[in-house]
């Protein structure tokens, strides 16, 4: 029965591949971002692949892709539940299955379209906006060699914080990691006020993977991008509360404190939403 | 006037200064005259900085504002498109780049996926985060992956047990002879190895048959899909010993087509470099006919050190292996040719130390063997949920002729022809309806023959000449085979005859009058060894999610008839095992198993007269109907974490055997004579070993550790006196590879054995064997590679004195381009020609010497497509 249903499933995604847009490059970064309860720098890392042609992009956590993916189907999400059930009953906490990083960065170059699907605490929104310009300021005597590519430097404030990005004109594709794109090359490196947030690439190949949707798009919320950020800062302010607003009991902290550094101490990637 | 020049030359002035150059135009694809969008536009200065820069919008255009254009020049660039590069002094606006196709060549970087994932009951290994750059084949890379064992001779296992079936994206193009795959396939086409537990090949008997094996599934990259790809090398060298020219060559061609996969491959070399690997079927079931060969001659004994050292070889093959889809079903067929010649000497010198001197034996022995093989392989098989047909049709002819010489103290040549020719016909058909009940007919034919002849010559001028027909006709017809599954239950019962039908005649001439007179027994035989034999096997397995219990009870009846040789016989078999799999978890699997029983003699012992099977040895069979019993029981576990690239496994076994003959090993004169004496014979076999492999992610590597123990007891009679013989061996090894950094990776190998032997309580001494093999490869420059490797073995000969060997190898390697690479490789640099040594005892010394390959320059050029 689980065989067949791999197979369908496969069959499923196989006739969808087709009508997908394929890509190029694929490309894989680490993330680093700050622990946000502490404000300890370069605490947290996470995996991202990049997908691009020179039409389509998607950045996503593969792990997270996969669970997302799991969960799409009914048998799937009962597979997810019998995985977590098992890890947890085994004791392997471990092995509990998780979500890697949690934003989908999809970009749409014909129709100028960025849609960011991310999560705030216990829910997930979807922000949709146009691809904006960003002002890069070239620093062309600054190089530097990324996964056995020249890169060149250049700068530009983005939302809040000044970032630094090291692009390769070797790879003629207007992309980058997260929301970064719009230098003549490809993005390999980019680290935003001296490396708070920044984006590292580990490995890069051509593809001809197909760039599939996001799963469970339609569980989204469409927001707007200061909304969700507000969103975000207000969960970690006093997350129990969000989650008792939701559940309506009043949550239990199971392990540890769950309690956010403030915004002081350390921000969101972006910071322009105070 | 003056007032107008002034008014003009303000006028240029604000204009010039006011002056902005718009760099506008659009992006095409000149092919289908469409924009392109997404192409980068970039305005590079006169000293190639990049001024300014855009993109191209949804209808190609793009429009760049700058305050002067003078000695610019305008690039574009897209993936897929060659660069355009426009000066931009001498043009006007709007300009209409044309773009046309072009590719653009990464360095590519392995993308960080896990490096082993796991699904279901699928592990899925990535290629690229398992090679090195010094590997070639996709075999050089599964012996990097933990879990996956490749043992020397080419064969595969998954966590201690033989993998069942090879598939090329989804396909079982080559069968059992996967090592073409192995050997033969470039790495760099292959992007997953996927590991299938409990592999079911035959999808009718999914859910209602468990099986325990694994399966390999190679899953191609997108560019060696629906294409040919071709590598072919070609090298040619000189080497020291055996002096003169060598080469070195192999042409490979693979297509993965959506409806018909092919092989092609064409290997020679003289190098040393054995090829039996790609040329062995390690599926092959075991012939039916059950014929032997009497005659054993054999090429000398190499030292125990690596083939590539002590292998003086001519070596060709030819294999090419088609697979076609058709609407049901699909169609394969694999043929091959291989020839082989191996050369061999030794030497030995026994001086014993006497009161009136000292008395030297020398014997010197060479020999070489041709061997030639041509089999051919045609398979239909339909394998869907609910009907399974195979029919394959097999023949194999194998020449192999050996000839020996020996001088010295008992000088004489030999040389023997021992063809083998062999057709077979197998027929299974399976049919499921309704979901639960299957029906199972089968059919097979098997011919052989097997014609020996051997002729020896001693110096004396006495000539033997051993001729031996032996052929064999064998026929199963399964009318009767039905399974049906009740939840978690399935019980099977398969029933039919089955028959055999053999005759062997051997003369040995002159007759016995030439050998010595006390020496028993006649030189000829004329035997027929007939049987017919119905049977059954009921099977019952249970069945639920964590727990399979199979029990096979089978039992025959069978009627012998050997046409006066020896009296007929009937007799009745049976002989239940049971097998007790249990898997809590993805992670874990343990195996319980036992079996006992009886099974006839084998039929080729029956033989009243003597056969002689070398220049010095004769054997007689039994004369008498003997059975066989024996019991054995096995425990096995396996362990996997995937996430950490955690595997181990280990086996327990130990099995008794009891015969109620033994053989006798007799001397008269010169010659040895064997024969069966009717004496109970019990032999008895422990055997465990353990096996751990892990990756080393911080260094793109991995590890191993393994250890094995072996006790075997058996029993013989010499001289008339019994000799009970217990040997006993235990090796550990272990193996590290990784990658620490982008020029430099490494490999190392150690395995240490000892065994010793127990006659009659008479312990010999533990003898020692260790094996050393470090590899490094230099990437001092991206095209260049630099391997250098050393291999120490350590004989122990007798107790304490030890032979040492080094070996020094090196290779550089340039690639050119993607095609074409040239390689240039120096083998045994310090060009030990030979291994010598001598051992002494109270009253004699004893001498060997053997060759090994000398120091060996070989030139390679490499193309792929």
């Amino acid at each position: 029965m689980n065989r067949l249903v791999t197979f369908l499933t496969l069959c499923v995604v196989a006739i969808a591949a087709n009508a997908q847009p394929r890509a190029d490059i694929e490309v894989s970064y680490t993330a680093i971002s700050p622990n946000m309860r502490t404000g300890k720098l370069g605490d947290s890392t996470h995996q991202y692949i990049l997908l691009a042609n020179s039409k389509e992009q998607k950045f996503y956590s593969p792990r997270t892709e996969r669970i997302d993916s799991l969960n799409s189907t009914p048998d799937g999400e009962a597979k997810f539940k019998e995985m977590q059930r098992a890890a947890v009953l085994g004791g392997n906490y471990d092995d509990i299955p998780r979500r890697d990083g949690s934003m989908y960065v999809v970009k749409s170059i014909d129709s100028n379209i960025m849609k960011v699907y991310d999560s705030a605490g216990t829910e997930q929104y979807v922000v949709e906006e146009p691809i904006e310009t960003i002002e890069w300021t070239l620093v062309e005597d600054s190089t530097k060699n990324v996964i056995g590519y020249e890169c060149v430097m250049a700068t530009a404030d983005y939302h809040g914080r000044r970032w630094t990005a090291w692009f390769t004109l070797e790879i003629p594709v207007q992309a980058g990691p997260w929301k970064l794109s719009g230098l003549p090359g490809l993005i390999l490196e980019a680290d935003a006020d001296n490396g708070v947030y920044s984006f590292v690439a580990t490995g890069i190949k051509t593809t001809d993977r197909p760039i599939i949707p996001v799963y469970l798009a339609d569980r989204y919320e469409k927001t707007t991008r200061k909304d969700f950020l507000k969103a975000k800062r207000s969960f970690l302010d006093n997350p129990l509360g969000q989650i008792n607003a939701k559940y309506g009991t009043s949550g239990e902290v199971v392990s540890g404190d769950v309690k956010f550094a403030d915004a002081s101490v350390v921000d969101l990637i972006e910071t322009d939403y105070h | 006037m003056s007032r107008f020049v002034i008014y003009v030359l303000f006028l240029a002035v604000a204009v010039s200064a006011a002056a902005q150059v718009n760099v506008t135009g659009n992006v095409i694809e000149k092919e289908r005259n469409e924009p392109i969008v997404g192409a980068s536009v970039i305005v590079k200065g006169a000293d190639g900085k990049i001024k300014k820069f855009a993109s191209s919008k949804s209808d190609g255009g793009f429009s760049i504002t700058m305050p002067s254009a003078n000695g610019c020049r305008l690039e574009v660039t897209m993936m897929g498109f060659a660069k355009q590069s426009i000066p931009l002094d001498s043009v006007s606006f709007p300009l209409t780049v044309y773009m046309e196709p072009g590719t653009t060549l990464l360095k590519e970087v392995t993308v960080k996926a896990d490096r082993i994932r796991e699904q279901g009951d699928t592990i899925t290994y990535n290629v690229g985060s398992f090679a090195q750059q010094q590997d070639r084949s996709i075999g050089d890379v599964l012996k990097r992956m933990p879990g996956i064992d490749v043992a020397n001779n080419g064969k595969i296992q998954y966590q201690g047990e033989d993998i069942n079936k090879f598939y090329i994206e989804g396909y079982d193009l080559l069968g059992g002879k996967y090592g073409i795959a192995t050997n033969g396939i470039s790495h760099e086409d292959v992007g997953a190895v996927e590991v299938m537990e409990n592999h079911q090949p035959m999808q009718v008997l999914s859910g209602i048959s468990f099986s325990d094996k694994a399966a390999i599934n190679l899953k191609l990259k997108n560019k060696a899909k629906a294409t040919w790809t071709f590598h072919g090398d070609a090298g040619g060298g000189w080497s020291w010993q055996p002096e003169g020219a060598v080469w070195d060559g192999e042409l490979f061609a693979m297509a993965a087509m959506p409806g018909f996969q092919n092989i092609t491959t064409l290997r020679t070399n003289n190098t040393g470099e054995s090829l039996s690997s790609s040329n062995t079927d390690f599926f092959a079931d075991r012939r039916q006919t059950g014929l032997s060969r009497y005659v054993g001659v054999g090429l000398p004994g190499v030292p125990s050190l690596s083939d590539k050292r002590t292998l003086f070889n001519r070596s060709f093959l030819v294999s090419t292996n088609n697979l076609w889809k058709l609407k049901n079903g699909k169609f394969k067929a694999n043929i091959d040719y291989s020839f082989n010649r191996v050369e061999a000497a030794a030497e030995n010198i026994t001086t014993y130390f006497l009161d009136d001197g000292n008395r030297i034996i020398t014997e010197n022995r060479s020999g070489t063997e041709h061997s030639h093989s041509l089999s051919g392989k045609f398979i239909y098989e339909l394998n869907q949920k609910t009907a399974f047909i195979n029919n394959t049709l097999q023949t194999n002819i194998d020449w192999d002729d050996v000839s020996l010489t020996a001088t010295g103290s008992l000088p004489n040549g030999q040389s023997a022809k021992l063809p083998d020719y062999y057709v077979s016909n197998r027929f299974k058909m399976i049919k499921r309806f309704k979901g639960k009940h299957l029906v199972t007919f089968q059919s097979v034919n098997e011919w052989e023959s097997l014609p020996q002849n051997l002729e020896c010559g001693m110096l004396n001028g006495e000539l033997f000449q051993q001729n031996i027909s032996d052929h064999a006709f064998y026929y199963t017809h399964e009318s009767a085979a039905y399974a049906f599954n009740i939840k978690w239950v399935t019980l099977s019962l398969e029933g039919g005859i089955k028959g055999s039908l053999r005759s062997m005649d051997s003369q040995l001439t002159p007759n016995i009058d030439n050998l010595p007179e006390e020496l028993p027994g006649v030189t000829e035989n004329v035997v027929n060894t007939n049987y017919l034999t119905v049977y059954a096997t009921p099977k019952f397995e249970y069945w639920v999610r964590r727990v399979n219990l199979t029990l096979n009870l089978p039992v025959s009846y069978a009627h012998y008839s050997f046409d006066k040789a020896i009296a007929n016989h009937d007799d009745v078999y049976f002989s239940p095992s049971l097998s007790f799999n249990w898997k809590p978890n993805n992670r874990f699997s343990g195996t319980l198993r036992g079996g006992l029983g009886r099974s006839p003699m084998n039929l080729n012992l029956i033989h009243p007269g003597l056969i002689m099977t070398n220049y010095r040895t004769l054997k007689s069979g039994v004369d008498d109907f003997y059975n066989l019993s024996s019991q054995n029981v096995s425990a096995s576990v396996s362990y996997k974490h995937t996430r950490h690239g955690l595997f181990a496994n280990g086996i327990v076994m130990h099995s008794w055997s009891h015969i109620p003959y033994t053989m006798a090993q007799q001397l008269y004169g010169d010659y040895v004579v064997y024969s069966y004496a009717d004496a109970k014979s019990d032999g008895k076999t422990l055997m465990a070993m353990g096996n751990v492999g892990k990756t080393l992610d911080f260094m793109r590597g991995s590890c191993n550790v393994n250890g094995s123990f072996s006790r075997s007891e058996s029993h013989l009679l010499s001289q008339r006196q019994s000799v009970n013989s217990v040997s006993s061996s235990w090796t550990v090894g272990g193996k590290i590879s990784g990658r620490p950094c982008r020029w430099f990776s490494f490999d190392y190998r150690i395995d240490y054995s000892d065994s010793h032997l127990t006659m009659n309580g008479m312990s010999e001494s533990w003898l020692s064997t260790m094996e050393n093999e470090l590899s490094l490869t230099f990437i001092p420059l991206s095209k260049w590679q630099w391997t250098v490797s050393c291999e120490h073995y350590r004989n122990e000969l007798t107790e304490h004195q030890y032979k040492n060997v080094v070996m020094l190898d090196t290779k550089l390697t340039f690639q050119l381009n993607k095609r074409i690479e040239f390689a240039a490789s120096l083998t045994n640099i310090l060009n030990k020609r030979s291994y010598n040594y001598t051992t002494y005892s109270q009253l004699s010394s004893f001498e060997s010497q053997r060759q090994l390959r000398g120091r060996q320059l070989l030139l390679s050029i490499i193309l792929q497509k």
